[in-house]
């Protein structure tokens, strides 16, 4: 994927201007559920395209035109975590997957393979409706700046981060985190402000998603992910983003 | 499942002790009781038996020979004495003056005891008449033989004792290290189960519960379709709680607990809880916001949604739900005004399906079960406390945190923060610049 079309796809997941903000692409096996899901998101006002496996799916990510994908994580030959994983290295779009088994495990390998939320069957297709809104749901800078801290540039409008002058890739969820972060120099964020703020969950949401993406965040941007001096954890509380 | 493994262990164990001491104590009986016969028998083939003869009779010297003969078959014989005389011996400290006066020999057809004055076991004395003889043969030890005998005994016998304590536990050990993994199998075939069904299970209700909300919103139903319909989106959201409610049981079964502390505001959550249940007009809420306890969310989530759904469900249609500071900890009651709990009933209440539960809710039994075992997870006090006709109060008490950490350095409620990148509020993509 060329840096246009990155920064394309970036500004569909997050500035919600282009058409494609309203297309799904929905990856799961089981035909009845594809069908009422389906159904579900176009009375909702969205475009469906469904992949029933990862082969499939992942030819359909490489186009780039979606502005979420729906992953089950159970699925023929090519696993599903497997197909976040390859998603995640081409693509900043937010992933949701869907997952039939909430143990943690699952849930934290999910997120670790770069998915942005989960939901749990069964789910009620309104509550599907609103997740895949709140993460679709448009960010819009208000001021066109760009942000310097330390050694990161932060360019809200290009939806771009330089690290000493290189560019590094983050997903969509992920940039959001650190904008909402680097907004925030020296404060300490709850996960429940970042959930919040963030992912758009009303205080009841899983602090793991916060945790695990904090986690992904850092890998990219800190010197030393397992020191990190840049996300910092108050223990028990939150995190704080360090100036400089 | 764990749990009833460590209970089949600690069985295990105790019945394995208890074999091993009754053994032990058999083990013992026998060999005391065997002690002397097995002496008299080891010594009676020894070169140091003796032959003690006493003769009644008039032809001495033909018993002498009768007795010779005897002796042969049984070791070493030396005439000690004939008819009371002493009689000419190899050995000079066999002396039939040794036995001393006060010695009271008592006859028995083959074994007769000496005593000494005091009645304790002095000389042993075993045999009877000869064939052909008038004479009575008696082999003859003394205490101190009997217990240099049982004391060359005794390594011997504490060796034996040590091995065959081995040996039951070796055997104990084995079988129960058998039948606990035969148990572990079982337990991972089940859990595997477990994780089996669930998917198998979930996928066609997602689909059903995904149905039940179209049909919710399909606005407009053929009226000869209307009532089944409706009938069969109640009935699927009924079998998505009872699924949901096994599930989690079936978690907590399987020890997957993984709990995060992390500070809470439980009147945030309560008021969140009550947005999300669309209950805000059937819940009301009495909050102290300064109210902050370090837990784990997902655990305290399921206590309050269970409360609440269960005062919901056996309330008059409207509940409470009061969270207060007390004496250092968090306390949150939730209140409905129902019928109450029967007092033989209460004791049981938190059990699953436990029948105050299921005959007064169409509930699935397992609400108030799952509510208790998270609030043992994270350490906090559940109790009831019901009148009947008035109504049932459910109380949970827990540490609470120093007020002031959220409030005064944190930014918890976001209020203050610098939120430059955040939306309107518009939805699926519909814009508001």
């Amino acid at each position: 994927m060329t840096e246009d079309a990155r920064t394309a796809e970036m500004r569909t997941a997050l500035n919600g201007t282009a058409l494609a903000t309203r297309r799904v692409l929905l990856v799961e096996d089981d035909p009845a559920l594809c069908t009422v899901i389906g159904l579900t998101l176009e009375a909702a006002g969205m475009e469906v395209t469904a992949a029933a496996d990862g082969e499939t799916a992942l030819k359909e990510a490489r186009t780039g035109r979606f502005a979420i994908v729906l992953l089950d994580l159970l699925l023929p030959a090519l696993d599903g975590l497997e197909v976040c994983r390859r998603i995640r290295q081409t693509s900043h779009v937010p992933i949701i997957v869907i997952t039939a088994l909430d143990s943690t495990g699952d849930v934290v390998s999910g997120l670790e393979a770069g998915a942005d939320d989960y939901m749990t069957k069964p789910f009620e297709g309104p509550e599907l409706v609103a997740r895949i809104r709140a993460l679709l749901r448009r960010s819009r800078p208000q001021s066109d700046g760009v942000r310097r801290i330390g050694d990161l540039e932060i360019d809200a409008a290009a939806y771009r981060l330089r690290k000493a002058g290189r560019d590094v890739q983050l997903s969509a969820m992920e940039f959001r985190l650190l904008l909402v972060l680097s907004a925030n120099v020296g404060r300490v964020l709850t996960r429940d402000v970042l959930l919040d703020r963030v992912w758009d969950y009303d205080y009841i949401g899983d602090s793991r998603l916060v945790d695990m993406a904090v986690k992904r965040l850092r890998a990219k941007i800190e010197d030393d992910p397992s020191n990190p001096t840049r996300v910092v954890t108050v223990r028990g509380v939150g995190y704080r983003f360090e100036p400089g | 499942m764990a749990s009833r493994v460590a209970r089949y262990r600690s069985r295990v164990v105790v019945s394995a002790v208890a074999a091993a001491v009754a053994c032990l104590v058999l083990l013992a009986y026998h060999v005391i009781s065997n002690a002397r016969r097995v002496a008299f028998v080891e010594r009676s083939r020894d070169e140091a038996a003796l032959v003690l003869a006493v003769f009644s009779g008039d032809d001495s010297r033909q018993a002498v020979e009768n007795i010779a003969e005897v002796g042969k078959n049984i070791g070493r014989v030396e005439i000690v004495a004939v008819a009371g005389r002493q009689v000419a011996t190899s050995d000079a400290r066999l002396d039939i003056n040794t036995v001393p006066a006060s010695v009271r020999v008592d006859r028995q057809p083959h074994e007769l005891r000496a005593a000494d004055a005091r009645g304790g076991l002095r000389y042993l004395v075993v045999g009877g008449r000869t064939l052909d003889g008038a004479a009575d043969v008696y082999v003859f030890f003394s205490k101190e033989k009997l217990d240099a005998g049982i004391a060359a005994l005794r390594p011997t016998l504490a060796l034996a004792w040590l091995a065959s304590v081995l040996l039951v536990a070796a055997l104990l050990q084995w079988n129960a290290r058998r039948r606990m993994r035969r148990l572990a199998a079982h337990h991972e075939r089940e859990r595997r189960f477990n994780a089996d069904m669930a998917h198998e299970l979930r996928t066609p209700l997602a689909a059903m519960v995904t149905t039940a909300s179209l049909i919710d919103d399909a606005g407009q139903l053929p009226p000869n379709l209307e009532g089944p319909l409706r009938v069969m989106v109640t009935q699927t959201r009924r079998l998505k709680t009872l699924v949901d409610n096994l599930l989690e049981v079936a978690r907590l079964e399987a020890g997957d607990h993984d709990l995060h502390r992390e500070l809470l505001s439980p009147a945030a959550l309560a008021s969140a809880l009550v947005r999300a249940g669309g209950w805000r007009d059937r819940i009301d809420l009495v909050l102290d916001d300064s109210v902050v306890v370090s837990t784990d969310r997902r655990a305290l989530v399921r206590v309050l949604i269970n409360l609440m759904t269960n005062a919901l469900h056996h309330g008059t249609g409207r509940a409470r739900v009061r969270i207060s500071r007390e004496d250092g900890h968090a306390r949150i009651d939730v209140i409905d005004d129902g019928p109450g709990i029967p007092a033989d009933e209460v004791r049981g209440v938190f059990r699953r399906f436990s029948p105050s539960d299921s005959h007064r809710s169409p509930g699935s039994g397992l609400g108030l079960a799952i509510a208790r075992e998270n609030a043992d997870l994270l350490g906090a006090e559940l109790s009831v406390q019901t009148i009947v006709g008035i109504g049932t109060r459910f109380t949970m008490r827990m540490p609470a945190v120093d007020d002031g950490v959220l409030t005064t350095s944190v930014a918890s409620d976001g209020r203050h923060l610098e939120t430059p990148m955040l939306p309107d509020s518009s939805t699926g993509g519909r814009t508001t610049p």
